[in-house]
């Protein structure tokens, strides 16, 4: 699970996120809701690790990000808002790429079964991630959290950019990796999906988790006016 | 590590190595040749002067026309490390006369040729395999950050220190495997003749250690550029301050700290020192010459009209006037690679080629103590001819069996300078990589 507590972070004397506390339990889909400038990235690369908070205290699944960076990331699979992979390579060899990277030694096999897995046929397994598009490179990297068996996903922005039919695939698979037992942490600024496919909602707010609520207590009409509001 | 690219720089890194061997291979066998033609011209000459003077001579003809050659056998290492043997004269041949002039009378050769040195496998190793180091790694995690993946690459792997890690590891083990080829190949071509196996490994683990340098600064370099051209730029910028800028300020520095004069210098004051003698009154002169040569006690007096003994004291007296100057030259020159040495602690490329140079026996002190021994060599030839000289002794060919002759024994050695500096640039090169900036950017 995801534990955030009274984090704050500034940035060159700017606060970015001021007192920030959130929990992701293990099965469950946080979505948080807020605009640019929000400070969701910042939050998101506080669990990664990439940055530590002035005051607060993080976990992941108990480790602390920040003291050590590197058994944390273990434990998270992370999809940035534009999932950049290497041109060069196909998508299989991408997946076994980063996979190895992560200490996980793909046979063939098990890397095209990941790939199935997420939607992407055999035909496009060995086709150069030039020629796919936004929502395939997505799909790889949701086959590398597979592979990783993450136990938190953290996805930035998820279904920017998305056809419908794809942000659709996506947030049936990441029902079935949060069945699975995976506690996953996703911004958007998307209300019509975050609504229907997340079970908590929270609208980051000047650095500030201004509210949350659960998902099926809100329409996407209630939470596009609470998100809305006169600040 | 990209495929294509990777493989350019390796092909071109070997065939620029092969090339150097070739050069290499046909600098020391040249070398070798020429000096094993010794002895054949020497018997040549002699048999030439047993024929001019078949009924014997004065000991002063036989000295006067007698030159023995002095050589320095190059050791095997040396075809991979030249030094200072491509600028140095590869054979003297000494005569009784005056020593100063003849030390550096050498076959004329081209002096732009020369400048641009030589091309030889420690040049390979010590300036372009760290080049090609450097454009194989440089982009190590600056690739990633242009492209986006950097985050991605970084969640993976707990970190980016174990990528750039990973990947300069990789660089350098491809261009360490490169260099061991060449090395290899260095064998072969050689005919398996490098002997001397702890000489040849402590050759290349030198190399090795100095791309360990390297690798260290091409991961800083990594961890502080955020884009391909930024971290190129910096990269080639690195490699020519420290290969080219830096030996060059040394260099600078100390021939202002450490003038040394020329020994073009050396023999004009000899020969003027010479000709004065000739017009100067003889017996103050003379006296001066035995007042060190008291082997001599029966030649008090010089008569005014020529005399083998007035004519070769007279050069050792041109010879004592620059005693002083010569010494100084060698002083200079050794007192300018000991701050040479200290001073390459800062500038690894100086460091490996003075050890590649010491371990192979071509380096400065080498030549220095190569000197050491012409000049006991010409000793000897005095203590040979000068009692006959004095004695006016009539010789036949067949003493000329008894002239002194130069033996080459081993190649001088020193212990090469230590590899110290080098695993402690690395280590404070290794402290400054912070691949966590880049994400935290």
């Amino acid at each position: 699970m995801i534990e955030l507590e009274s984090i704050s972070i500034h940035f060159s004397g700017r606060p970015v996120l001021q007192n920030l506390s959130l929990q992701v339990p293990a099965g469950r889909i946080f979505g948080v809701l807020g605009g640019n400038g929000a400070g969701k990235s910042t939050m998101l690369n506080i669990i990664l690790g990439f940055l530590k908070p002035d005051s607060g205290r993080v976990r992941v699944d108990g480790v602390d990000p920040g003291r050590n960076a590197a058994d944390a990331r273990a434990r998270i699979a992370y999809i940035p808002e534009s999932v950049a992979l290497y041109p060069e390579l196909s998508g299989e060899e991408n997946l076994a790429y980063f996979a190895g990277i992560a200490g996980c030694r793909l046979s063939a096999v098990e890397t095209r079964r990941l790939l199935n897995r997420v939607g992407l046929r055999d035909a496009d397994a060995p086709r150069r991630l030039g020629q796919y598009s936004k929502g395939m490179r997505q799909r790889v990297a949701l086959a590398l959290a597979l592979a990783r068996q993450a136990r938190v996903l953290l996805l930035d922005e998820p279904t920017t950019g998305l056809d419908p039919e794809a942000a659709t695939q996506l947030a049936t698979l990441l029902r079935e990796l949060s069945s699975e037992g995976a506690a996953i942490l996703l911004t958007t600024h998307d209300l019509w999906h975050l609504s229907l496919d997340t079970d908590e909602i929270g609208i980051l707010r000047g650095g500030c988790l201004a509210a949350q609520f659960h998902a099926a207590d809100l329409s996407p009409q209630q939470l596009a006016q609470a998100y809305l509001e006169p600040r | 590590m990209r495929g294509r690219s990777t493989w350019i720089v390796l092909a071109a890194l070997f065939a620029a190595g092969m090339f150097s061997l070739g050069l290499g291979a046909s600098f020391w066998r040249t070398q070798r040749e020429e000096i094993a033609r010794l002895p054949a011209q020497y018997e040549a000459q002699m048999e030439r002067l047993a024929h001019r003077y078949a009924k014997g001579d004065e000991a002063g003809y036989w000295a006067y026309y007698t030159a023995s050659p002095t050589w320095q056998q190059p050791h095997p290492l040396a075809a991979l490390a030249w030094g200072v043997r491509d600028v140095a004269p590869l054979v003297t041949w000494v005569r009784l006369l005056g020593l100063e002039p003849q030390l550096y009378d050498a076959p004329l050769g081209n002096p732009r040729l020369q400048a641009l040195g030589g091309f030889d496998l420690a040049f390979v190793l010590g300036i372009l395999a760290p080049c090609a180091l450097l454009l194989l790694s440089h982009d190590a995690l600056s690739r990633d950050a242009s492209r986006g993946t950097l985050p991605l690459l970084a969640a993976q792997a707990g970190g980016l220190a174990p990528v750039l890690a990973a990947r300069i590891a990789a660089a350098l083990l491809l261009v360490l495997t490169t260099c061991a080829l060449l090395w290899l190949a260095s064998l072969v071509w050689s005919g398996l003749e490098i002997r001397p196996a702890l000489d040849s490994a402590t050759w290349l683990s030198s190399a090795a250690l100095h791309l360990l340098f390297w690798a260290a600064l091409a991961a800083a370099i990594a961890s502080a550029t955020r884009t391909p051209a930024a971290s190129l730029a910096t990269a080639l910028g690195c490699w020519v301050f420290i290969v080219v800028l830096l030996p060059a300020l040394v260099n600078l520095a100390l021939s202002a700290s450490f003038p040394v004069p020329e020994g073009l210098e050396l023999t004009v004051r000899q020969r003027q020192a010479m000709h004065e003698t000739w017009d100067q009154p003889r017996q103050p002169n003379f006296a001066r010459f035995l007042s060190e040569r008291p082997e001599w006690p029966h030649a008090k007096e010089v008569p005014e009209q020529f005399t083998w003994t007035w004519y070769y004291a007279m050069h050792e007296l041109a010879d004592r006037s620059v005693s002083e100057l010569a010494k100084s030259y060698a002083q200079r020159l050794r007192e300018r690679r000991v701050w040479t040495e200290r001073l390459s602690w800062l500038c690894p490329p100086m460091l490996l080629q003075l050890r590649l140079c010491a371990i192979a026996r071509t380096d400065l002190e080498s030549h220095l103590i190569h000197l050491e021994r012409v000049r006991a060599h010409h000793h000897q030839l005095k203590l040979h001819f000068f009692p006959l000289i004095a004695a006016d002794k009539t010789l036949l060919p067949a003493d000329a069996a008894r002239f002194p002759r130069f033996s080459d024994s081993a190649p001088p050695s020193l212990p090469p300078p230590a590899s110290t500096p080098l695993i402690l640039l690395s280590i404070a090169a290794l402290l400054i990589v912070r691949p966590s900036r880049l994400l935290a950017a």
